[in-house]
């Protein structure tokens, strides 16, 4: 891991293409303007790490036959 | 016309044309890259199965039938990623949690969609911006999850003809097997 100290206003520039300015410090808060091409995508830590737990608690759930089978009668009506 | 073996489904076999592309996978999977659809056509769970990993498969299904108010907030950039020149070129999926001992019980993520475009067959697992993000939304309204598990605790309870004895010896600790 990469530690750096930067004051308010200097930037990074990550790999070729991402730029990281430090727009704003107030007190324990830092504001960061990125410029990054589309196709990467940028997340808050702990947004990424709730959608992983999602993700693979959603892997580790109930089998298609044990689904199938008790969904036979129950089905959500289509409620639009 | 390709295939993978997979642990939920055995072999399947499927068109390059029908693989959907995720060019950084999803959260927690960012080395499936590509993708199939599986599952029975009448049924509102589907299931998003990688074609390079055999034993990776998840529960999807449409938004509208968890909620039919589901609106996909979703930012220009995003499109121009997924290469859609509007919002009608996108399909959308939420993920499904379903707890094995509990079924009936099952959530969707309606806080993080999965988008494709169904021009280029990109995709990308998003963060729909709500103000209080629905990460386990029920599927099944409540009374509907109630009888559910009703009907499935009757199924359990009646012991199995095999085992009635042991089955009466675990209810009342105190008698013993010819109480």
């Amino acid at each position: 891991m990469l530690v750096l100290t930067r004051k308010k206003g200097e930037s990074l520039v990550i790999g070729e293409n991402i730029h990281l300015k430090i727009a704003d410090v107030q007190g324990d808060t830092v504001r960061l303007a990125i410029e990054a091409p589309r196709s990467v995508s940028i997340w808050r830590q702990e947004l990424w790490e709730s959608i992983v737990q999602e993700n693979k608690e959603a892997l580790g759930g109930a089998d298609p036959a044990t689904v199938r089978l008790l969904f036979q009668k129950h089905k959500p009506e289509s409620r639009k | 016309m390709a295939h993978i073996e997979t642990s939920r489904f055995g072999k399947l076999e499927y068109y390059d044309k029908d693989l959907l592309l995720f060019p950084e996978g999803i959260p927690g999977f960012t080395q499936c890259t590509k993708w199939i659809i599986a599952g029975e056509e009448s049924h509102f769970i589907k299931w998003m199965q990688s074609v390079e990993y055999g034993d990776v498969a998840l529960p999807v299904t449409s938004p509208e039938f968890v909620d039919p108010k589901f609106h996909l907030k979703i930012h220009q950039e995003e499109l121009d990623f997924l290469g859609a020149q509007e919002k009608g070129d996108l399909f959308v999926l939420v993920v499904v949690r379903i707890p094995p001992e509990m079924p009936w019980e099952m959530t969707a993520n309606l806080a993080a969609p999965v988008v494709l475009c169904t021009t280029t067959r990109k995709g990308r697992q998003i963060v729909s911006s709500e103000d209080q993000p629905r990460f386990r939304e029920y599927v099944f309204p409540e009374e509907t999850r109630i009888a559910m598990a009703e009907e499935y605790q009757k199924v359990s309870v009646n012991p199995s003809p095999e085992y009635p004895e042991e089955t009466l010896w675990e209810e009342n600790p105190h008698a013993g097997p010819d109480a």
